[in-house]
């Protein structure tokens, strides 16, 4: 479990990122996995059926929460997701590995009761596995791209919201999600990078 | 190619070939690198790849299913498994678990905690804590038995009480109010024993406690509403926690002020309420006296709104419990004189241990009692302390202005060229810049200049005893400082004049009983502990029981006290450990572990010491603190090296050596060639080689010391005697002869003991003459 800042910290987290300072999403970032996890934990107790716990869902309620918590007036979401779409990569990945760490028949702790990993099959987590060792071979010729692919695939974030992130066009974040995506498939199927 | 390159080449081509519709793509393909069919064939497979579905088209990551069953059942937490579900308290759910490693068969509770009430940030102090905790053992508390955390989630392993909670008990078994009575007795029994050893329960509740099969009433969750309380809460002033149930709770507690015992002898007296009259507080505070009107007594005197005007302890509590259980008077109905007597009892191991007869005591708490007076002044004076807390900040800042605006641009600024600079601007004649000098006094002592410190608090005081009022609490401190500064700069006897001048004013003033006369007698006892013990002892004593009485058994001047009593001890070396560990107990609660004057404790801790395993123990646990606060290579941990590798010297050689080496290294870092402790750290690695046989390196060491001195110095007395041995050793008798010589020349330039020279003519005279 990541440490819980004080709201205090968080505001001048808030304002470091939004004022690009080196290492401020990195510090941040703890306290925003925590909230998607405790979201990801509360929807797990409270919803049934089959509903899908997708991630556009969970870093948008995380954003509101955030704003709640700290009272802060930060206008400036693009940082937020910025924040939220690592926060939550990380997070499906450890209930990732969780998850096939269960199948290995390890005995690998829970550290909650409604654990979201128990919902995830085997070859789902086996694919974000693979998509986050693909994308950081990505990250290492082309960082933009993966940046893309985070956004999207683990954040969840549409295309106006990734272009506002990452402080390009949407029309490039199309033509290069596009490029992205096929890399990452072709990658999959066994293209070397 | 590179593959940079490689993929530079390929993600172009296929930003061109996506533009196109997905049936010219292949042909466009084959064009761009018909000359390289290596990367032809990579842009075919990303076509394919372009044109089929993948994951990536599907961000839906968590499909929702039925909640699972807790994960926490059937896992294993050390030695023991989680194996039900007991309970859900307001820190989080109880499991029971069993130990399994086949030592023995016994339940155990499992408390997981909620991860909001403790962070994990917070598990570091759990950890220190807990051994405090663990180290209670009374039949009336359940024992904390482990603690650690779970995927980061802590959890506290208890002994499981077999058993019925209390409200079940009182409601399945008719119990006589003399049965009542005895078992209220039982729980302030045990609540006194926690008491005695610095633990406040401040959760005091009837569903924290439970009744064994025999009918025996057990505490659970002692001491761990103060594990759980709010990590940014002032240590010093024990506000601001949140851990405790507001219904049960004192009302100094709800209001965020000091949480000592009284809070707890609070709650016996609420839950005393509940089960003598079966109400339940916010209900009906104190019904209508019953029988006699003892009961009523005893109730409101436990539940007085002001802490000092309850019992003074929970066995004082217990005792009124027995009283009424057995129809004989209270003590709540009685005057102070009774009550002195509970306090004397109260703290009589630690005063009895000290060689003092309790007869003195008694009078003495007695005087003290009588002067409530002084006990309303010394409350008045810790409310204008907070004020002068809260302000000290603004002085800080404006004495770092001062210090900071002399320096040059681009001037490195220490802290003490700062106040060194801030100070030589202060007007000592100015009444206004009293706050400010003392401070500084403070920090001079802090930055270890103590005669910096001891002149700046004597201006102080000068000032204070010309414009202020006679015994104004400034005043007193300037003389608490100065004669704390004077003996850390080894002045014992300007150190003992000044705490006397201390404990002169402080009770001409403010009475023989007030918490100054008390630190007074501390400090004069500081000053007078090397030379003559038999006087700090009584000193110590009195000063301990002041300023338990004053500030609580949490209070660096308690701590103070104990350690020096414990030092001073001539009588029992145990005894004198014992309270050293209580001493070092209040140290670590306070400081936390890390804290050079916890290291300091625990040098004076293994003086006391009479196991050889203990006490290197304890050296170590000194050392490991100094390595931690001052850095490895700090002149104390030199220090503290050399004391524990002497310790070392006959049981593990090797280690001594290993750890005298290290010492020499650190010293040689500060210390000038030729100085003293620079020898003597030489002479003592060349000895213990000496012994060692390694005959090499001895000579080394102690000819390189050898050569920095300049005889009759001191240090050439030890440093060439043992090197006349190594000499000696290693067959060259007429080195060994001058050598040994120059050393018996240099002992009548100083006062030696007469062994020492002794020692030195029997080497002399072994050697082969010719």
């Amino acid at each position: 479990m990541a440490v819980t800042s004080e709201p205090e910290d968080i505001t001048g987290l808030l304002r470091a990122v939004t004022d690009g300072e080196p290492g401020a999403i990195e510090a941040l970032m703890p306290s925003v996995y925590d909230d998607l996890r405790a979201i990801a934990v509360q929807r797990r107790r409270q919803w049934s059926g089959d509903d899908t716990l997708g991630p556009t869902a969970l870093v948008h309620e995380a954003y509101v929460r955030l704003i709640e918590r700290t009272g802060a007036r930060w206008y400036d979401r693009k940082h937020f997701f910025a924040v939220a779409s690592k926060a939550m990569r990380q997070l499906l990945l450890n209930y990732a590995e969780r998850k096939l760490a269960d199948k290995r028949g390890g005995d690998t702790p829970h550290d909650v009761d409604a654990d979201p990993a128990d919902s995830m099959d085997v070859e789902r987590a086996d694919t974000i596995i693979t998509i986050d060792r693909l994308l950081r071979q990505l990250h290492a010729h082309d960082p933009q791209k993966a940046d893309i692919v985070e956004a999207r695939f683990f954040g969840g974030l549409e295309n106006e919201e990734i272009a506002e992130t990452l402080g390009i066009s949407s029309r490039t974040v199309q033509r290069q999600w596009q490029r992205a995506r096929t890399w990452m498939h072709a990658t999959m199927q066994g293209l070397e990078l | 190619m590179s593959p940079a390159e490689r993929y530079a080449r390929l993600d172009a081509a296929l930003d061109e070939l996506l533009d196109l519709p997905a049936d010219e793509r292949a042909d466009r393909a084959s064009a761009i690198f018909a000359d390289e069919p290596g990367l032809l064939a990579s842009a075919m497979v990303l076509l394919r790849a372009a044109e089929d579905d993948g994951p990536l088209d599907s961000p839906g990551m968590l499909p929702d299913t039925p909640e699972p069953a807790d994960p926490w059942l059937g896992i294993e937490l050390g030695p023991y498994r989680v194996e039900d579900v007991i309970g859900e308290g307001g820190m989080g759910r109880v499991y029971r678990g069993r130990r399994i490693d086949g030592e023995f068969d016994s339940e155990v509770a499992i408390k997981r905690i909620r991860a909001e009430v403790v962070p994990e940030a917070l598990l570091q102090r759990f950890a220190s804590e807990r051994s405090i905790l663990a180290a209670i053992e009374h039949p009336g508390i359940a024992r904390l038995l482990d603690a650690g955390s779970w995927q980061g989630v802590p959890y506290l392993v208890m002994e499981y009480v077999r058993g019925s909670s209390l409200l079940e008990h009182l409601d399945e078994n008719t119990l006589e109010p003399s049965d009542r009575l005895e078992l209220l007795a039982r729980l302030s029994d045990a609540v006194e024993h926690a008491h005695g050893r610095l633990i406040v329960h401040r959760d005091l509740k009837p569903s924290n406690i439970r009744v064994r099969d025999n009918g025996h009433p057990v505490l659970l969750d002692f001491g761990i509403a103060k594990l759980l309380s709010s990590p940014g809460a002032d240590e010093l002033t024990k506000t601001g926690d949140r851990a405790f149930t507001p219904r049960w709770s004192a009302p100094e507690q709800r209001e965020g002020g000091f949480v000592g015992p009284a809070a707890d002898v609070y709650a016996l007296g609420l839950v005393a309420e509940r089960i003598l009259l079966g109400t339940r507080p916010p209900q009906a505070r104190l019904t209508p006296q019953t029988g006699t009107g003892d009961l009523h007594f005893v109730l409101k005197r436990a539940m007085a709104d002001a802490p000092e005007e309850r019992y003074p302890s929970a066995s004082a509590l217990a005792a009124d419990f027995r009283a009424l259980a057995g129809g004989l008077p209270v003590a709540a109905r009685e005057g102070r004189i009774y009550r002195a007597w509970s306090f004397a009892r109260a703290h009589a191991v630690a005063v009895s241990l000290a060689g003092l007869s309790l007869a003195l005591l008694i009078a003495y708490t007695i005087t003290l009692t009588l002067q409530q007076q002084a006990l309303e002044r010394e409350r008045d004076r810790a409310k204008q302390e907070a004020t002068r807390a809260r302000r000290s900040s603004d002085f800080l800042e404006g004495m770092l202005l001062r210090g900071v605006r002399g320096s040059d641009v681009g001037e490195e600024v220490t802290v003490a060229a700062v106040l060194k600079r801030a100070e030589a601007t202060l007007d000592t004649d100015d009444v206004a810049n009293l706050d400010l000098l003392l401070l500084s006094a403070r920090a001079q002592s802090a930055l270890g200049e103590h005669d910096a410190a001891a002149e700046l608090a004597a201006s102080a005081w000068t000032l204070a005893a010309r414009e202020l009022q006679p015994g104004d609490s400034r005043g007193l401190e300037a003389l608490h400082v100065q004669s704390l500064a004077e003996e850390r700069a080894t002045r014992h006897d300007d150190a003992l004049a000044t705490a006397t001048r201390l404990v002169r004013e402080a009770t001409l003033h403010h009475g023989l009983m007030s918490a100054w006369t008390g630190r007074g007698l501390i400090a004069q006892a500081d000053a007078l502990d090397r030379n003559a013990p038999q006087d700090a002892t009584p000193r110590y004593a009195i000063g301990l029981a002041l300023v338990l009485l004053h500030e609580g058994p949490l209070s660096d001047d308690a701590a103070v006290a104990l350690i020096g009593l414990g030092f001073a001890q001539w009588e029992s070396k145990s005894a004198g450990a014992w309270l050293i560990e209580r001493g070092i107990e209040v140290l670590v609660r306070l400081h936390g572990e890390q804290h050079l004057r916890v290291a300091d404790a625990l040098q004076k801790l293994a003086h006391q010491q009479t196991d050889h395993d203990t006490r290197v123990a304890t050296l170590e646990r000194a050392l490991a603190i100094e390595v931690a606060v001052a850095g490895p290579t700090h002149p104390w941990v030199a220090n503290s090296l050399n004391d524990l590798a002497l310790m070392l010297e006959t049981h593990d050689a090797p280690r001594s050596v290993e750890l005298l080496r290290q010492a020499l290294s650190i010293v040689e870092l500060h210390e000038p060639q030729g100085s003293p402790r620079r020898a003597m750290a030489a002479a003592n690695l060349g000895a213990v080689l000496l012994s060692e046989g390694q005959l090499e390196e001895a000579s080394e060491v102690l000819e390189t010391a050898w050569d920095q001195l300049d005889p009759p110095e001191r240090s050439c007395i030890t440093v060439g005697f043992h090197l006349g041995r190594v000499r000696a050793a290693r067959g060259q008798h007429d080195a060994a002869r001058e050598v040994l010589e120059s050393a018996l020349e240099s002992t009548r330039s100083h006062t030696v003991p007469p062994d020492r020279v002794k020692r030195i003519e029997v080497e002399l005279a072994a050697l082969p003459t010719g």
